[in-house]
Order: structure tokens, then sequence, then C-alpha cells
């Protein structure tokens, strides 16, 4: 969806207009989907949480305003708090920054058998603060652009590009010499492994 | 869309040229994280289930707010008569105009002539704060968390918000539950904290002045429960610098979210 039709069509959602609130729906879904799902790893909660976070912003349309920022980083901030709230009402005490670290509870005894191998690459990540994490996510995974990561996450475009960088530079480090050694023996890197658990 | 691999490597040697040497090891770095990306997919029964939701909940808003509000429709004229009568009232005059007012509409006090006095009273820091309608916090009773999304709009005030609440906000219980310690807390409006639980609100700060504020104490005016959830939230002072509920602003961050922070009772 191009940005000047995009601004059109949540000008038309706002004016009551439920099709287009349908077309933003489709847009955004799948990314909302799986920004929610990095952080909890339970499809029913993410299902729970996107749902959620698409009422809310229809309940909050009106308030968005677009000399503020960009429609997707508001869904996206909506999202964020809708995940804090879920662990909230679980009654654990949470900054936001933290919530990457609170998935676990969500995992089956199957998943934690493909966590097995996993240890590894979780403990590399852990190395980073849960907002280098979030950074990492949204640019490699998300394609976010680094202007669109600060509004997402607060902060300025610079400062994410800085610990973009600084996460990457990190991750170097804590790999080290067993990174090297196995892309020059052509084998992969230590958290190469099935990543569809890794707790990022 | 997806940036590739070699943009992503170039934007960090631009921004840490250190790196360079390292260039080969982070292209396999950054290639295996993305190839490694998880597969999620939104289950399709879901997606059209939801979409229906909200298509058919979308049209609902839409005719209410074709309506001006109930409350709005008897509070606009007695708010505007209490104006008139402030207006004309002579200087010697002493029958109290004002008091009649919030009585008589609690909900929409904000929008009428304290608006004057915020726009006043916060000039040092007018790109901090912009009066709009937003879901607003039930302080009293119920549980803390369920009232987020309950009652009326009432006039919010929207923060900037940093990286997060945690930066600039942080409250906790003492370990004797006897008092929530406000850890640190920055402010570029004067403000109150409130802290509410199951059985309502369990304490309010003084007013905060603008600045900034470390391990301020809030004793507690009732029991807590241990272990149950409670919230701190802020309200921004209406001008008259004293905490009367439901007649301060929220504060609530641009997607209309409350600036709360939850923590339990020990």
């Amino acid at each position: 969806m191009a940005m000047e039709n995009e601004a059109v069509i949540v000008v038309r959602a706002q004016a009551g207009d439920s099709e287009a609130f349908g077309l933003l729906y489709d847009h955004y879904l799948d990314p909302i989907y799986r920004f929610i799902y990095y952080k909890v790893f339970s499809r029913e909660v993410a299902e729970d949480l996107a749902s959620d976070t698409f009422m809310k912003a229809l309940k909050r349309l009106n308030s968005y305003n677009a000399d503020r920022g960009r429609f997707n980083s508001w869904l996206y901030q909506i999202a964020r708090n809708t995940v804090v709230d879920y662990y909230r009402t679980k009654k654990e005490t949470v900054s936001i920054d933290d919530v990457f670290d609170l998935g676990h509870d969500e995992r089956t005894p199957e998943q934690f058998d493909a966590l097995a191998g996993l240890a590894k690459v979780e403990e590399y990540l852990r190395t980073l603060p849960a907002r280098q994490r979030e950074i990492i996510t949204l640019r490699i995974w998300e394609g976010k652009s680094f202007d669109e990561i600060a509004s997402i996450l607060g902060g300025t475009e610079g400062s994410v590009k800085m610990a973009f960088s600084r996460s990457i530079r990190q991750l170097r480090e804590v790999c080290g010499e067993a990174a090297l050694l196995l892309f020059l023996s052509g084998a992969t890197l230590p958290f190469a492994i099935n990543s569809y658990y890794i707790h990022i | 869309m997806k940036p590739d691999i070699e943009t992503i490597v170039q934007d960090i040697l631009k921004d840490t040229p250190e790196l360079a040497l390292e260039a080969e090891a982070i292209r396999v770095l950054v290639s295996e994280l993305v190839a490694k990306q998880p597969t999620v997919a939104v289950d399709e029964v879901f997606r059209a289930r939801l979409r229906a939701q909200l298509v058919s909940a979308a049209v609902v808003p839409q005719e209410k707010r074709a309506l001006l509000p109930w409350w709005l429709v008897y509070t606009v004229p007695v708010g505007l008569t209490a104006l008139l009568l402030l207006v004309i009232q002579p200087p010697y005059a002493t029958a109290p105009v004002i008091p009649t007012v919030p009585e008589a509409t609690p909900s929409t006090l904000n929008t009428e002539a304290p608006e004057a006095v915020e726009t006043g009273s916060y000039d040092a820091a007018p790109s901090m704060m912009r009066m709009e309608t937003a879901p607003a916090m039930k302080v009293g009773g119920g549980d803390a968390m369920q009232t987020f999304e309950t009652g009326l709009a009432e006039d919010a005030v929207e923060a900037v918000m940093p990286a997060s609440v945690s930066e600039y906000f942080n409250a906790e219980f003492t370990p004797d539950g006897q008092a929530v310690r406000i850890t640190h807390l920055s402010l570029a409006v004067p403000a109150f904290v409130t802290v509410s639980g199951p059985e309502g609100v369990v304490t309010v700060s003084g007013l905060f002045l603008p600045g900034e504020h470390a391990s301020t104490l809030l004793p507690l005016s009732s029991g807590i429960r241990s272990g149950e959830v409670y919230t701190a939230v802020w309200y921004y002072d209406n001008g008259d610098e004293v905490y009367t509920e439901g007649f301060e602003a929220l504060a609530v961050d641009w997607t209309g979210a409350p600036i709360s922070m939850t923590f339990i009772a020990p």
C-alpha cells in the first residue's frame, strides 16, 4: 500500500468507511501478528492480542493524527502496549523493555524439545538488551527502516542505527572465533539452528 | 520490503567503521539472521473472522459519532452559562458561581474554563502536550487493569513518549508494603500520580512540579493485598494544584493508552 494511498484510506476509515478499515487490516494483519508472535510464541495468544490490537485501533482511530507520525508506527505502538498489558494481566511485574524475556511460559513441551538445540542461540541473543533485540527483529526480519523503528520504539533514527550496529558488533564478539571457524569451514553459525523458536 | 543483506551490512559498516576488518563475518552473521526468520503464518479462518468483526464494528462508532454525546448536550450549555457569568460578574460580587459547575458537570469540567488555565500554566512546555479525547482510566474501584478500557472518554493530555515508560517513570512498593516509592519521575508539566488496585485508589501523590524527582515516598491511605497487581498512572494538574478525582487530565501516549506502571504488592 503506497503511503499516499494509505493516508487517504486512513482518512476514509476515520470518516466511518468500514471497508477502508478493512483494507488497513488486510495490509497490516500479517506484520502485526508476527510482531506479536515474536514476543509471545503462542499462536492462540498471538491471535488474541492481534484481535485486541485491531479492536483498540478501531476504537481509537479518530485520535490518530497523521501530523504526529505514520499510521503503521501508531499501530505498532498499540500492539506493543497490548503485549505489555497481556503480561500485566498475568501478574508479572514488567517493564516494557523486558517483554521479550517473558515468553517462556507459553512454550509447550514440544517447543522445549525444539529449544534444546537453541540454548546457545538464546545465550547469544540474551547478551543483548531487549531493545536491541527488538531493533534486530524489526530491521532484519520485518525490514523496517531505522526511521520507522525509531517511531515505533521511541528515540531518534541515529540512536536506533547506533543500537543496531552495536547489537551486531556484540553478537559478533559473543560468537567470536567460533563463528569465523564455522564460516571458514563452510558450516553455519552457532545460532543458525532451527530458529523457528528463537526467543528473540 | 526487506532490505537486502548487502544493504544491511553496508549500513553497519557505515555506522561502525571499526568493523570493516570483520566485514565478511558480519555478512555471514546477517545472512544467517535473515535466512532464519521464523515462519509465522496467520490462520486463514482467524483472519476472515476478525476482519468480519472489525468491519461490522467499524460501522457502529461512526453512527454514534454523528450525534452529540448525551452528556455534551447538557453540559455545554451549563459550561457556557458559567463562562458567561464569570465574564459579566462585577469585581465586587461574591456570589459563588464557579463551584456549582463541577458538581453539575463532573466529566466535562476541563472542556471549558480550566482549559484556559492549563494553557497559561503549561506555556513552559507547549509542545509536550495536546488536549484530546482519549480512553481514560477509571480511578476508583474494580480491577485495576480492567479499568483501562472502561469509562467515557475524558479529557486526556498526550505526552511525548521517549523510548519507554520506565525511562522516565518507575514505581514500586516499599518492602514493608506501607508505601509506594516513585523511584524516578521526569515531568515537563505539573502532575499527580495515583496508585490503584483491586480495592480502588490506595494513594495519591501531592503535586509534582516539572523536573526530575527521585525516590519519593507515597504513604498508603488503605491496606493492600499481597500478590495483587497495582497500577500507577499520571494525571496532569488542571491548574488548581489539588488532585480531585475525575477532574484531572489523564496522561496518555499518542496511541491513546494511559501512561502507567504496574507492580505487584509484596
